[in-house]
């Protein structure tokens, strides 16, 4: 076994596995571009120009693969060659202090070039651009159905359609939404009759003009607090209609009343990151990416979630659009969080931010929202990674 | 009548090769995985490599979607011109 840690030869078949790749959508898009039917007219038009922004996006294709490619050959060979250093330094006499001290000095070095070669490895690579925005441009489907398979948007998204995890969070979601939402009433309504309270106090004291504003303000909290009894009534109402087995109600039970760290975050949310981290890593993610992707993800959502159920209770607002509006705010950064995470993994603060101000244009007022998202992603990472 | 400059048999071949081209991409994708990614020895560029050749399988998965959902559009295509030149056919 090297002295040096690396696979040499497995990077070596990959960068000649990588250049053939390249070679071959090199050879399809000049096929494509030699095979462009010949004829006038818009449809002509349109068809040449849509085909000829396919053969642009193999031709950097092409170039992306072949840069990594050589970028790995060049490593393969670097590598090999430390490796080479290495071994021969071990072979040498450990008889006297000069000897030694030779054999480190060699290892040393060979050390050094290995790890120059890998950062040089590292640098080219995170410098090859991927397809995202070049595939953004390409127009989708003019005619016809959207093709199976395809991504959310039309083919130029970077987006996946939603998985079986997220659409289980999805219904999880609205299941314990009006509980929570009913929850978040009977907190401002206790709130709101402690102040009543108060206020009722002060009615009975002071000068005649006192007494009279305080009543006044007594009245209008005594109005708060019933708006807000009345809200948590119709949002347990609704929670007592929902066909929703016993069982979930424990799944969605804090993991722990007693610490204040873990009394805000449901057991189901924990299976769902679990679940998702599990399909992730199936999926050919490596652990701290599925990891980082589901924590940020369902912490955003959660924050998401628990922001708007604030602002919509806060308004007086009742009834099921509240429940789907709030609903759908933890789903939208919850999704889109866990997107970022994947796509621009290496960078999951600008992710986040990214994420929130697409979430402050689909949602309106929900500004506030996605800086809470990026929070709680940044959060979600520290805690995860220190 | 408007002139229709195109033969419907001209957008089902050009269908077909654009098809060609998806295959062939899908084709690259699974001989790239098949390859996988080898252990070039420190954490950070283990990371950096699988990070590389997970965007450039999904920039061959997406080229390829978009080349099939491009022969889907000419086939469509090449339905919507026949059934203009059908309707054209039994005006006449």
């Amino acid at each position: 076994m090297s002295l040096i840690a690396g696979d040499a030869a497995g990077c070596a078949v990959l960068a000649r596995a990588l250049g053939r790749v390249a070679a071959g959508v090199a050879a399809q898009a000049r096929a494509l571009r030699s095979c462009l039917p010949i004829w006038n007219g818009a449809a002509g038009d349109a068809e040449r120009s849509s085909a000829l922004l396919l053969s642009d996006l193999l031709d950097a294709q092409a170039d992306r693969l072949a840069g990594a490619g050589r970028a790995l050959a060049e490593f393969a060979a670097d590598l090999e060659g430390a490796q080479r250093q290495a071994s021969a330094a071990d072979c040498l006499p450990r008889q006297t202090p000069d000897d030694l001290a030779e054999r480190a000095r060699i290892l040393a070095v060979a050390r050094r070039s290995a790890d120059l070669a890998q950062d040089r490895l590292l640098t080219r690579l995170r410098g090859l651009d991927t397809l995202g925005p070049v595939v953004t441009g390409v127009p989708g489907p003019v005619m016809g159905p959207a093709v199976p398979g395809t991504t959310a948007q039309g083919p130029g998204s970077p987006l996946s359609l939603p998985g079986p995890v997220d659409l289980i969070d999805l219904v999880n979601s609205l299941v314990m939404a009006p509980s929570a939402l009913a929850g978040e009433a009977a907190k401002r309504a206790l709130a709101a009759g402690l102040a009543a309270r108060s206020l009722k106090d002060a009615t009975r004291t002071g000068s005649a003009a006192e007494r009279a504003l305080a009543r006044a303000e007594w009245r209008e909290a005594l109005r708060n607090y019933r708006h807000l009894r009345g809200s948590e009534r119709a949002f347990a109402a609704t929670a007592g209609r929902l066909p929703a087995p016993s069982w979930l109600t424990r799944v969605n039970s804090p993991l722990s009343e007693a610490l204040p760290v873990v009394r805000s975050i449901p057991v189901a949310s924990v299976l769902v990151v679990g679940a998702g981290t599990g399909l992730d890593v199936l999926a050919g993610k490596s652990v701290p990416m599925a990891l980082t992707k589901n924590v940020a993800a369902t912490a955003a959502g959660m924050a998401a979630f628990s922001g708007a159920s604030t602002v919509l209770v806060g308004a007086g607002v009742v009834g099921g659009p509240v429940v789907l509006g709030a609903v759908a705010a933890g789903f939208i950064v919850s999704y889109g969080v866990g997107q970022a995470v994947e796509h621009w993994g290496d960078d999951v603060a600008d992710a986040a931010s990214a994420v929130g101000d697409a979430v402050g244009d689909v949602a309106s007022g929900a500004k506030d929202l996605a800086g809470g998202a990026g929070k709680a992603v940044s959060g979600a990472w520290n805690s995860v990674f220190g | 009548m408007r002139q229709i400059d195109v033969e419907p048999s001209e957008l089902v071949t050009a269908g077909g090769c654009v098809d060609l081209v998806a295959h062939a991409l899908l084709v690259m994708r699974s001989q790239l995985l098949a390859v996988g990614s080898p252990d070039p020895g420190r954490a950070d560029t283990r990371s950096g490599l699988a990070v590389t050749m997970e965007r450039l399988l999904r920039d061959l998965a997406l080229s390829g979607q978009v080349a099939v959902g491009h022969a889907d559009d000419l086939r469509a295509a090449a339905s919507a011109y026949r059934a203009v030149e059908a309707r054209a056919v039994r005006t006449r």
